[in-house]
């Protein structure tokens, strides 16, 4: 496992930027990163490459291009452009030239790779009957730089501990790109490994890992800490997948990351009447966009959550906005808890 | 009495030329077949095993003879390197080095480097067909490397040691 070192901002550590990605890079690509300024490469959130089109960074607050001269720009048109030779041997790079191994994930769209990042992938799809089988022709990759932020959920977990010690029923509401996973991630690792600071001893966590983010699980291997006491079923459907959990390995928490079909609520149902304490997340900015979702307004009608958190960025990405008791929908907070400042 | 000698001398001397090119013309065969029994190995290793290509060709080269294995070896060893060569350039670099080692034409190596434009860069079905083709052509070449060892491996046995006596007996 590659080992990641950390920085301090806050209480919080924050992984710098993992430099062994530029490995999956051709060397023409890795030498416009090798002179790039430290304080931009640790910013970076995502690497995007579209064919004939500039390469772009990602960060907190901007799109980046970088010159063939290795220096940054906000023109875009003045990038280096990545050209459709770059792409097949960045898509050799990344597949160890093995793109038949890899079909399950280019059907699904996207690669896990070491160190839990996610490489997105756009392309021609090919189709059988009707489900998409795989894609052919690549277009554009989307490198995601996994973020892991020890105690970032520090200032969520009193609101979720009930006084029996026990872990509430929860969900996560939050637009993408507002630290939704990596604020799940790090709940999962305090709830199973314990929070001395709140008097909670820690339990079994089983962690249903559809889209191998949260564990960021490589070769069977989980990429992050995410805790002692957690079991991780790996590119799982989260509906099956909690069931088994509930059969096969009795935990007391049940995580799992984006809900929303019909099956997934059914499966909710289950992990809820056996007892099991569920902490799950979904798309959305708050309360009222979820109650115009058929499933979803379901659920918050029938008051499945106990609390229900609301992200967003109104003050730097991880932003508690709003903590609502799920039975009364009563607000909990008066004023957003800050997130990062990265 | 040293004309004996150097009879006896030049008649040995043309006569392991003669064998060499025997040998070269029986090993050819043997190879293309070695070939094809790493193709089907690679086969399995891909289509099934799902394997990642660097450590597919290590394991078919772990169980294939000298030089053959060297092919498999070094596009592994090229492609794990990672200066960012695609599976075909690696192969092809590998191939070069066969070339001096093994007994294969170039008509052999000419299909082993069209085989390997396509190794690792498309899907399973792609690389099934690009397998299939492969293993087809190196059946062709191993029947036409059988006729000429059929026909010429005895005959250069043999053209060695007579030409030689010729020549001795010509300048003796």
């Amino acid at each position: 496992m590659v080992n990641i070192t950390l920085f301090r901002n806050g209480n919080q550590q924050v992984n710098k930027f993992p430099v062994y990605i530029l490995d999956f890079f051709p060397v023409k690509i890795r030498n416009l990163f090798t002179h790039l300024p430290l304080d931009i490469l640790n910013e970076i959130e995502e690497i995007r490459f579209r064919i004939n089109r500039p390469l772009i960074i990602v960060t907190g607050s901007q799109h980046l291009a970088i010159t063939p001269q290795q220096k940054t720009s906000e023109i875009l048109t003045e990038g280096y452009i990545f050209s459709p030779e770059d792409m097949e041997k960045l898509l050799h790079k990344i597949s160890q030239s093995s793109i038949y191994a890899w079909e399950e994930e280019f059907r699904r769209g996207y690669i896990t790779i070491s160190g839990g990042h996610r490489i997105g992938l756009v392309g021609k799809a090919i189709l059988d009957k009707g489900l998409v089988k795989t894609l052919k022709e690549i277009s554009g990759l989307n490198f995601r730089i996994a973020k892991e932020i020890i105690g970032v959920a520090d200032k969520i977990l009193p609101f979720i501990l009930g006084t029996d010690k026990r872990i509430m029923h929860t969900l996560l509401v939050s637009p993408p790109q507002c630290g939704k996973t990596t604020l799940l991630r790090d709940m999962i690792r305090q709830i199973s490994s314990g929070i001395p600071g709140l008097g909670f001893p820690g339990v079994n966590v089983g962690l249903v890992d559809e889209r191998s983010e949260l564990a960021g699980t490589y070769m069977g291997i989980s990429q992050f800490d995410i805790g002692l006491r957690t079991d991780i079923l790996d590119s799982c459907p989260k509906s099956q997948g909690m069931i088994m959990l509930i059969r096969s390995m009795s935990p007391q928490v049940i995580a799992t990351d984006e809900i929303g079909t019909l099956e997934d609520i059914r499966a909710m149902e289950e992990v809820l009447n056996a007892g099991i304490s569920l902490i799950t997340t979904v798309h959305g900015r708050d309360i009222n966009e979820l109650r115009q979702r058929p499933n979803l307004r379901q659920v918050i009608e029938n008051k499945f959550f106990k609390r229900i958190i609301i992200l967003g960025r109104s003050l730097g990405v991880g932003t508690i906005e709003q903590v609502f008791d799920g039975i009364t929908m009563q607000s909990l907070i008066t004023k957003p808890i800050g997130g990062r400042t990265v | 009495m040293l004309k004996l000698m150097g009879a006896v001398m030049l008649i040995i001397a043309s006569g392991i030329v003669g064998l060499v090119v025997a040998r070269n013309y029986s090993l050819r065969p043997q190879q293309i077949r070695y070939l094809q029994n790493a193709m089907q190995m690679l086969e399995t290793e891909i289509l099934y095993g799902l394997t990642p290509l660097p450590l597919a060709l290590k394991r078919v080269g772990k169980r294939l003879p000298h030089p053959i294995n060297d092919l498999f070896y070094k596009t592994a060893d090229l492609l794990i390197e990672g200066e960012g060569l695609t599976a075909g350039e690696a192969w092809e670099i590998a191939l070069h080095d066969l070339e001096e080692e093994s007994a294969l034409l170039p008509e052999d190596l000419d299909i082993l480097v069209y085989f390997g434009q396509s190794l690792g860069g498309s899907d399973r079905e792609e690389q099934s067909k690009n397998l299939k083709l492969v293993k087809e052509h190196l059946i062709n070449m191993e029947k036409k490397a059988d006729q000429l060892k059929e026909k010429n491996q005895k005959l250069w046995q043999y053209l060695g040691f007579s030409l030689g006596a010729i020549i001795a007996l010509i300048l003796f």
